[in-house]
């Protein structure tokens, strides 16, 4: 065969790549139960999709080039469900994929890529840092960490990130940049390795504590999803995907609507209890509503009083932003408002409707909420939900109390709103009203009780629909159909179901 | 005289506003040294330059309108130092400034003035929150209907004071606001101490809730305390004093005092030969800017980093300095949050930036992981990646870690330039030695030091111009005249001194 010598050294350059860090690391990996970075990928993609960049990239430091294939990080494009993305695996039993002078040019050049011919960009997080002793001294500064644009989100494309092992330098900042963040439970991340840190602070530290799934999902709120298996959070990342647009210049994917998807909504009377003090998880009524199994929602661990999902009404994405009287009788706090104004972002930078579903007595107020500035958060908020484009319909389910009934859509911050005959408005709770306005004297009960009833009154749907400022009233079991026809009379059609993404540079952590 | 009978009425009307809420309440206040509504637009504009708005605006409810001169909020327009301005001051006296239907009118047009024609706003906030009965009930709830009321897009600069009890309006004007200065005593905060202490069911300590200390040295969202009413208002003045009117021009240039320049000999004397001893970075701006000044942001917030206004030969920049005074200059989530804050006021209105760079790192450890430390690095640097005004940086000692790069160094300052007692690597060396090669302090002085030794190579200032990542090494007696010279290479000569503003929708509260 002509050429023989030379097809055989590719054949067998190739071979030395995919063996990746060894044989034993691969094995002992496989063992612990986890995935290599090469299976992650075939296990991510459509089959046979996968184009890579860099397979011979190795290190520039001659000494280590033949331990450092694809150095370290496994880079390339590929297919999701038949859509082109582009990826960075990050492989672990390559010097711990710590970054490096060519791994980084790796990097830029996929997100480069992903940006100018609008890619999703997935990283698949595993990784020790900046390299050693690649990156010290002034001249290790000098060709790394040389790129002004390393970490501007513009939001071009959706990110995504799985966190799958120890997650140090850049897999730690890219999962800060990301729209979307799963972690495999037993990963870990921080600004610095557990070890580092127990150096810096002079005592042991437990990696867990430091950066463990609980942290991120449930204080720092930096995760989205958390998951038990490296298969389970690449499902995610696929699942999450099919919800976005490649880009934002793309409405988001219509899929089939799953046969039955208009039997749920009858449940609703059952799940929303008659008597207005009982509480109910805010997320069986989405499910009622949306297509069948559509439901996905996004830090569900992370301020809870409020649930933000993605969805489909009718085959097309939509994001729920829905108070949940569950947890803290669906009061906001300043981890619901931050979370809330990540997710309008995310919705509003890739051109997917927003829906409020409110019951709310309105922000959690204390000390607690005012050292962490509650009310920069509140406005925050506001401030976001004044420059989205995307479509925005709220339901008033229950009660929607003072400023906070603002901050879900009313006084004209939405472009629909519409009552249930549940709906109960009004500045605060009927019984603190009485007391703010007559005190809190016993004497003063009579008086206090006259007020209570006033003001209870003149608080419903009905006040509401007559000055239309509520534009309909709604049977719950309508809420389906109505949200579909809504939703079809406010396509962005001039736009082609693209909106303006005002917020698309805005920060990516909240 | 013709018109006898009118005019008489006007005059009466007129005195009527000018009473506010009566003798009784007006002396109680001057009693307790505290100024009220019309005292503070006095002190705020220059003397005869006040053009009321709505000064015959009184409440929408009929059995009201006798006792609401100006409707609680005192509107208008006037000159600070020559240019014009708007101003809302609220006055506690009636009804305790609460919100309601007219005075959220005049609100609203002030603003929208102060876009349209490019003033500057300042908030003199005193206030209750929502009126009640008015705001109550469905039908009063309803007719909020302005979808931009929280909007903010930086046309012109906002600032506020908070001069009293500040709930409601005045809170979340404070937070949409470019600079917030409260006077000791007052209290901001969502909700009231009253109304907080009976929706949590015990007693609230208001200094505890909302006092200037929970906002300067907690929250972050009060930039200033001063101690009296006259203070905070000289303050304001004193802030707009280095911004435009709004951000379609350059700052204004102020002469340069006698006298400045003449310090630079200090600077060798408040910097320790030592790099293990701190100093107070702001005695070294002190001697770099011109003369009287420095206007610190912040100072009890985020503290080991500075943020501070000034001026250079008469131009007005923001100055982000590591302050080792303060957990050794190491950058906690606080400090981040600062930085992102005062890079967003500065590109805002065309005001460069100088960096100043002596820090040993970002604050690791579990506080900061819980806190989303990595998100808000990453916010620091994107934010820093859309900045358009000139940024220049100097490295003063030492910088190390992912830290060098959010103070300038990597390309992400237009220029760099390294004291040569610059020290820049990628951790500090003693934990280099332990993570890079393994060696501890117990495994013998002399192997420990000669590991220090190794990790310490190549960090020099003459290292980093070698490979000019530097792009100047400076005596730092020079520091005042190479910036200087360096702002007017980097003049936005262009666009005639104006940036472009891409973090004008910016969050207000990082």
């Amino acid at each position: 065969m002509a050429f023989e010598k030379t097809l055989k050294e590719l054949a067998e350059r190739r071979d030395k790549v995919l063996a990746m860090g060894g044989a034993e690391k691969l094995a002992k990996r496989k063992a612990e139960g986890y995935l290599n970075a090469r299976e992650r990928i075939d296990y991510l993609i459509d089959a046979g999709s996968f184009s890579e960049s860099g397979m011979f990239a190795t290190s520039h430091r001659p000494e280590v080039r033949a331990r450092t294939p694809a150095d370290g990080k496994v880079a390339g494009f590929a297919r999701i469900e038949g859509r082109e993305v582009a990826l960075v695996a990050n492989d672990f039993t390559v010097l711990g994929a710590s970054s490096s002078v060519i791994n980084m040019k790796k990097i830029k050049h996929v997100k480069q890529v992903a940006n100018k011919r609008g890619l999703p960009l997935v990283l698949l997080g595993e990784s020790s840092g900046a390299r050693m002793p690649d990156r010290m001294g002034a001249a290790g500064r000098s060709i790394v960490a040389q790129d002004p644009t390393e970490y501007q989100r513009l939001r071009e494309t959706p990110w995504v990130s799985a966190l799958m092992g120890a997650c140090y330098g850049s897999s730690t900042w890219y999962s800060a940049m990301s729209d979307f963040v799963i972690m495999r439970k037993g990963s870990t991340m921080a600004i610095a390795s557990a070890r580092v840190t127990s150096m810096a602070i002079n005592k042991p530290i437990d990696p867990e504590d430091l950066g463990g799934w609980r942290v991120h999902a449930e204080k720092s709120g930096l995760v989205d999803m958390v998951v038990d298996t490296d298969e389970h959070a690449l499902d995610a990342v696929r699942r999450f995907l099919s919800y976005l647009p490649s880009h934002n210049m793309a409405p988001p994917p219509e899929y089939p609507v799953p046969a039955g998807s208009d039997e749920g909504s009858k449940k609703i009377l059952d799940i929303l209890p008659e008597s207005r003090t009982k509480v109910y998880d805010v997320r069986k009524i989405i499910d009622a509503i949306v297509d069948a199994g559509s439901q996905f929602e996004v830090k569900a661990r992370f301020g809870r009083s409020i649930a933000t999902s993605l969805a489909r009404l009718d085959g097309r994405s939509v994001g729920f932003i829905a108070s949940n009287p569950m947890y803290k009788g669906g009061a906001l706090d300043v981890d619901a408002c931050n979370k809330v104004t990540s997710f309008m972002v995310l919705c509003d930078s890739f051109n997917i409707p927003i829906i409020f579903l409110v019951d709310v007595p309105g922000f959690l107020i204390g000390l607690e909420g005012e050292l962490r500035g509650a009310s920069g958060r509140v406005i925050n908020w506001m401030n976001a939900m004044s420059l989205v484009t995307v479509p925005k319909i709220t339901i008033i389910m229950r009660k929607s109390y003072g400023q906070a009934y603002i901050n879900m859509g009313g006084g004209r911050n939405c472009d629909e709103l519409v009552c249930w005959p549940t709906a109960d408005l009004g500045f605060m709770d009927p019984a603190v009203g009485a007391n703010v306005l007559v005190g809190d004297k016993a004497d003063d009960a009579v008086r206090r009780q006259e007020v209570q009833d006033a003001i209870a009154q003149d608080t419903s749907a009905w006040g509401l629909a007559e000055l239309f400022e509520a534009q309909a009233v709604i049977d719950p079991r309508d809420t389906r159909a109505y949200l579909i026809r809504a939703l079809e009379v406010h396509r962005l059609r001039m736009s082609g179901g693209v909106g303006k993404h005002l917020l698309h540079n805005w920060p990516t952590s909240y | 005289m013709a018109f006898e009978e009118q005019l008489k009425e006007l005059a009466r009307r007129r005195e009527f506003t000018l009473e506010m809420g009566g003798p009784e309440k007006l002396a109680a206040r001057r009693a307790e040294g505290v100024l009220n509504a019309r005292e503070r637009i006095e002190r705020l504009f220059d003397a005869g330059t006040f053009l009321e708005s709505g000064m015959f605006a009184v409440s929408s409810r009929l059995e009201d309108r006798d006792s609401t001169p100006a409707d609680g909020k005192v509107a208008g327009f006037g000159r600070i130092e020559g240019r014009e301005a708007a101003a809302v001051s609220n006055d506690f006296t009636v009804k305790g400034a609460s919100s309601a239907n007219t005075n959220i009118k005049k609100l609203k047009h002030i603003k929208q003035t102060a876009r349209r024609r490019g003033l500057p706003i300042v908030f003199l906030g005193e206030s209750t929150g929502a009126r009640m009965p008015d705001v109550m009930g469905a039908g009063s709830i309803g007719s909020k209907d302005d979808p931009t009321e929280y909007l903010r897009m930086r046309e012109t600069p906002w600032a506020a004071a908070v001069l009293g009890h500040c709930y409601g309006s005045s809170a979340w004007y404070a937070s949409m606001s470019d600079f917030t200065v409260m006077r000791k005593g007052a209290v901001m905060a969502v909700s009231s101490p009253r109304l907080t202490s009976l929706a949590i069911n015990e007693k609230v300590d208001p200094e505890e809730l909302g006092g200037w200390r929970v906002h300067t040295g907690v929250s972050g969202i009060v930039d200033l305390a001063v101690d009296s009413d006259e203070a905070a208002i000289d303050a304001i003045r004193r802030f707009l004093s280095y911004l435009p009117s709004n951000h379609t021009l350059p700052p204004p240039r102020s002469a340069v005092p006698l006298g400045s320049g003449a310090h630079a000999e200090r600077i060798l004397e408040i910097l320790p030969e030592s790099a293990h001893k701190v100093y107070d970075v702001r005695k070294i701006i002190e001697c770099v800017v011109d003369d009287g000044s420095l206007f610190e942001l912040k100072a009890r917030f985020g503290r080991a980093v500075v943020t501070a206004l000034a001026r250079l030969g008469g131009r007005s920049v923001g100055i982000i300095a590591n302050n080792p005074v303060f957990k050794g200059g190491a950058i906690d989530v606080d400090a981040c949050r600062k930085v992102v804050s005062f890079i967003v006021l500065c590109d805002s209105f065309n005001v460069p930036l100088v960096f100043m760079a002596d820090q040993p790192g970002f604050l690791i450890g579990k506080e900061g992981e819980k806190l989303a430390v990595t998100g808000k690095v990453m916010n620091w640097l994107n934010a820093m990646s859309l900045v358009t005004v000139p940024k220049l940086a100097l490295v003063l000692r030492k910088s190390y870690g992912l830290a060098v790069s959010n103070m300038g160094a990597g390309g992400n300052a237009d220029e760099l330039a390294a004291w040569v007692t610059a020290d820049v690597s990628f951790m500090k060396p003693e934990f280099g030695a332990t993570v890079v090669f393994g060696v501890r302090p117990e495994d013998g002085a002399e192997r420990f030091a000669e590991a220090v030794a190794k990790m310490s190579r190549g960090t020099t200032a003459y290292d980093m111009a070698g490979v000019y990542t530097a792009h100047a090494v400076v005596d730092p007696r020079d520091t005042r005249d190479y910036l200087i010279r360096m702002l007017e290479v980097h003049e936005l000569r262009l666009s005639a001194g104006v940036g472009e503003h891409l973090m004008r929708t910016w969050p207000t509260t990082q």
